[in-house]
């Protein structure tokens, strides 16, 4: 072997003997480092490089709070079971057998104010809404009809890290428009099979509301299930009720954007309405 | 989430000091049927706590912006602990945390955020580096994390995980859901312009007085 081609093998095996991750084949670089000035002299540089790299990203500076705000987190989420295909399965085919079953008369459930337990409600929008109201009436039925928060409960401000960034202002939104009276008690993110929602939970007293804002799947279009009641800002808003759920709703190029509430039909447009300048400034914001 | 990773013994709650220790006996991370009981917190807080300012400092560099570190790593800790109860403590939680991370990054960048992939493309680094940047009198932190921040976002993830956080090939291929020689392929390319990009002003600052062999790099 001359001592060209040697070079070449060595500087071939070099990463991996400098990571040592090359096994028997170490020895021979080493023979081969000891007698060459060269080779050695581009493995110290490169560990030293390495070294030095190792040396800035550790130097690099994290947050002073961090740790806290984690644990914040934590707290005020670690206890949320977000929904997954797995659960939504079961609670189909239950919802289903109570449908064939004819079983309405069944007991009340935790969670349960008006004594129809959640697969019967959600048997019910299965069967009697359209597939677009559905998708936001869904997630406010699981995440916010049947769960409690509690009223004094996480800031606003730790309510909305818990959204990331893009999405952070959404908790302002639905403070500051919610109709009188509401406060925001949740926010969190949740998913139905591929489906994922930002939903975001405003309570007073019986009063329930919920913005619930999810991506915009293909060939989906609020006109053509729903009625369209006025624009705003450039965009259609549309309404429809289930049961004693308003609902509001528009869509963007990316999102579907629902307001749900127990409030009145008006009221509910009404607050769609005021939340929808500032909601489409955050849609622009995460497009991007 | 469950994550199935090979873990070297030995290193599980160990911190970042021993980072590189026990570089054999990979076993499969281990799961703990019988315990149904929610772990309490502080345990938590002992095994994975620790790793935070590390998985921090991966993110930053993954995502150039603090803010979408933060959610990444805010994320992370969430759904680690909301998996902890499948997490047998004496095992590698530190490559279980850093999996999980990159499952929150990657899900960042694909579903949900859509940022830009940070890096400029690995064509124009080198066509861009055919000239030498001017030679700096020293080679500062800085400098070192600028250029570390132009690589290509993949190479740049294979370099944090073995070169910043000493993984072995095996655990960062692990990580980051790719075969170790595409690791390994990443690793080197991403050196090789760590080191094209660095050249003049290391020249400058004596880590070596010449560079043999780096000329072609």
């Amino acid at each position: 072997m001359n001592e060209t081609q040697n070079c070449e093998w060595v500087e071939s095996k070099m990463d991996l003997y400098m990571d040592r991750e090359l096994g028997d084949e170490a020895n021979a670089v080493e023979q081969h480092l000891a007698t060459c000035t060269e080779c050695a002299e581009t493995l110290a540089f490169r560990q030293a490089l390495r070294q030095k790299v190792r040396s800035a990203a550790d130097g690099a500076p994290v947050p002073g709070d961090l740790a806290a705000r984690v644990r914040t987190r934590l707290d005020t989420q670690g206890s949320f079971r977000s929904w997954t295909s797995r659960h939504w399965s079961a609670l189909a085919a239950a919802a289903m057998f109570v449908l064939v079953a004819g079983g309405l008369a069944v007991t009340q459930t935790s969670g349960s104010r008006s004594g129809v337990p959640e697969v019967v409600m959600l048997s019910q929008v299965f069967a009697q809404t359209s597939s677009l109201l559905r998708v936001g009436l869904q997630d406010h039925i699981h995440c916010a009809r049947f769960q409690s928060y509690p009223a004094q409960g996480p800031t606003l401000e730790a309510l909305a890290a818990g959204l990331g960034p893009d999405f952070r202002d959404l908790v302002k939104i639905v403070h500051d428009h919610a109709p009188q009276g509401l406060q925001v008690v949740e926010a969190h993110r949740c998913a139905f099979g591929t489906r994922k929602y930002i939903h975001v939970v405003a309570r007073h007293g019986e009063q329930l509301l919920s913005l619930v804002i999810t991506e915009r799947g293909s060939g989906e279009s609020l006109g053509n299930e729903l009625k369209s009641v006025l624009s705003e800002s450039g965009v259609n808003l549309y309404a429809a009720n289930h049961a004693d759920f308003q609902l509001a709703a528009f869509e963007t190029g990316q999102y579907l954007t629902y307001l749900i509430s127990n409030v009145s039909p008006s009221e509910n447009v009404d607050a769609l309405r005021a939340m929808t300048p500032a909601l489409r400034e955050v849609f622009r914001k995460a497009e991007i | 989430m469950h994550v199935l990773l090979p873990v070297r013994t030995g290193i599980a709650s160990a911190g970042i000091a021993s980072k590189r220790a026990g570089r054999s006996n990979v076993v499969s991370f281990p799961v703990s049927k019988a315990d149904t009981t929610r772990p309490r917190r502080h345990e938590f807080d002992a095994d994975a706590m620790p790793h935070l300012n590390h998985l921090y400092r991966t993110a930053m560099r993954v995502t150039g912006d603090s803010a979408r570190a933060e959610d990444a790593v805010q994320e992370t800790f969430l759904q680690a602990w909301k998996s902890f109860d499948r997490f047998e403590s004496g095992t590698n939680c530190r490559a279980w945390l850093f999996k999980i991370l990159f499952h929150c990054l990657n899900h960042q960048r694909r579903k949900w955020f859509r940022f830009p992939l940070l890096g400029a493309g690995e064509e124009y680094l080198e066509a861009n580096l055919a000239s030498p940047e001017p030679v700096a009198s020293t080679l500062t932190d800085g400098e070192i994390l600028q250029a570390l921040d132009r690589l290509p976002a993949d190479f740049k993830a294979a370099l944090l995980l073995v070169d910043v956080e000493e993984f072995a090939y095996k655990d960062a291929a692990e990580i980051l859901g790719v075969p170790i020689g595409t690791v390994m392929s990443r690793l080197s390319r991403g050196r090789k312009l760590l080191r094209a990009q660095l050249e003049g002003a290391a020249r400058a600052y004596g880590i070596l007085k010449d560079l043999p062999g780096e000329a072609g790099a």
